[in-house]
């Protein structure tokens, strides 16, 4: 299974995601990169992550990503 | 149809919008701090119908639309619903993705009334260029008191179909944050360019010289000051119009590349225009 980092350099390969705390406010991701992932992430974790959920809060870092994962039930 | 008047009820209403199936589609991707402009203009109206909902804005003379949808079927109910109510007024809408993703979604606004008007690529560039203003020439910054010929010169040039034109407001920002350089001289704006960085990303804009100034060089002179600005950045994007190969030319030279993303213009007219 890829890993979320795998993930997102799969999508930006430009960019290091360890690094950085905020992917919007740094650049890294736009909102095309979001719907992007989103897709990645359901697809790769079997899940389906609600229109609710797309907020810019919830794809900021590797740690957001990983506790909107979590509340699918999913330890990534 | 209901004006929006916070950022939170578009939010609201687009997580309304059952995600999952395999004909989910969006088409709305402004960033939080434009909606939050248009919302402050009044600019910005919702529509919905079950599994649908279409947002658009007023700008000038035309309706720019925006979807969510669950389905083609809530799409296309959505968009009869609009057409219906508002048969006179001009709209536009961008089908942004991969062409085989937006394909089928194309087609729905087809049926609907839309043409394609055209279509855009996007190109990306990576790496570095060195960030020295040498080949720069005569471009200088756009000052505020050069806002009024800045957008007469976008107006008269620039297809408002194909092309978002900036609000005065966007531009005054544009200019504050050193975003807009020009070529000036005793017949007025030569050229423009105007570019967006946030973090390690620089979208560029718009790229323009007047037509009977073409082949002097300007526009050379506007992208080494461009790329020379933007020199620390990871990552710098644009779009272009797929058949304009002139320019797509100019873009490989510069080292950019289209990335597969395409951006499918639908111009639905007035029926008033049509009949």
């Amino acid at each position: 299974m890829k890993s979320i980092l795998d993930i997102l350099s799969g999508i930006r390969p430009e960019f290091d995601f360890s690094t950085s705390q905020n992917y919007l406010a740094d650049g890294m991701l736009d909102s095309f990169d979001v719907i992007a992932l989103v897709s990645d992430l359901d697809r790769e974790f079997g899940i389906r992550i609600e229109g609710t959920e797309i907020l810019p809060e919830n794809f900021c870092n590797l740690q957001a990503i990983r506790n909107l994962l979590g509340k699918h039930g999913v330890a990534a | 149809m209901k004006c929006v008047t916070k950022i939170g009820v578009l939010q609201e209403a687009m997580g309304q919008i059952k995600r999952g199936g395999p004909d989910f589609s969006v088409s709305f991707f402004a960033s939080a701090s434009k909606i939050e402009a248009w919302i402050a203009e009044g600019a910005l109206w919702l529509s919905t119908c079950e599994g649908a909902l279409l947002i658009h804005r007023q700008d000038g003379k035309l309706l720019r639309v925006c979807h969510v949808a669950t389905d083609q079927p809530s799409l296309s109910a959505a968009l009869g619903n609009l057409v219906k109510e508002r048969p006179d007024q001009l709209m536009v809408a961008d089908l942004v993705g991969r062409p085989e993703d937006i394909e089928r979604v194309t087609r729905i606004y087809q049926r609907q009334g839309f043409a394609r008007h055209a279509q855009l690529v996007r190109m990306q560039r990576s790496g570095t260029w060195p960030a020295t203003m040498d080949g720069a020439g005569n471009v200088e910054l756009a000052r505020t008191e050069d806002l009024p010929e800045l957008r007469a010169f976008m107006e008269r040039w620039l297809d408002p179909l194909s092309e978002q034109i900036p609000s005065v407001a966007e531009l005054r920002a544009a200019v504050a944050s050193e975003g807009v350089f020009a070529v000036k001289d005793d017949q007025g704006l030569a050229g423009i360019l105007i570019h967006e960085t946030t973090g390690q990303s620089t979208a560029l804009r718009y790229w323009h010289v007047v037509g009977h100034r073409h082949g002097q060089g300007i526009g050379s002179r506007l992208m080494h000051a461009f790329l020379a600005r933007c020199a620390a950045s990871r990552r710098v994007t644009l779009w272009v119009i797929a058949g304009n190969v002139a320019a797509i030319a100019k873009y490989h030279h510069y080292g950019f590349s289209e990335d597969g993303m395409v951006d499918n213009i639908m111009v639905r007219q007035s029926e008033r225009v049509t009949q």
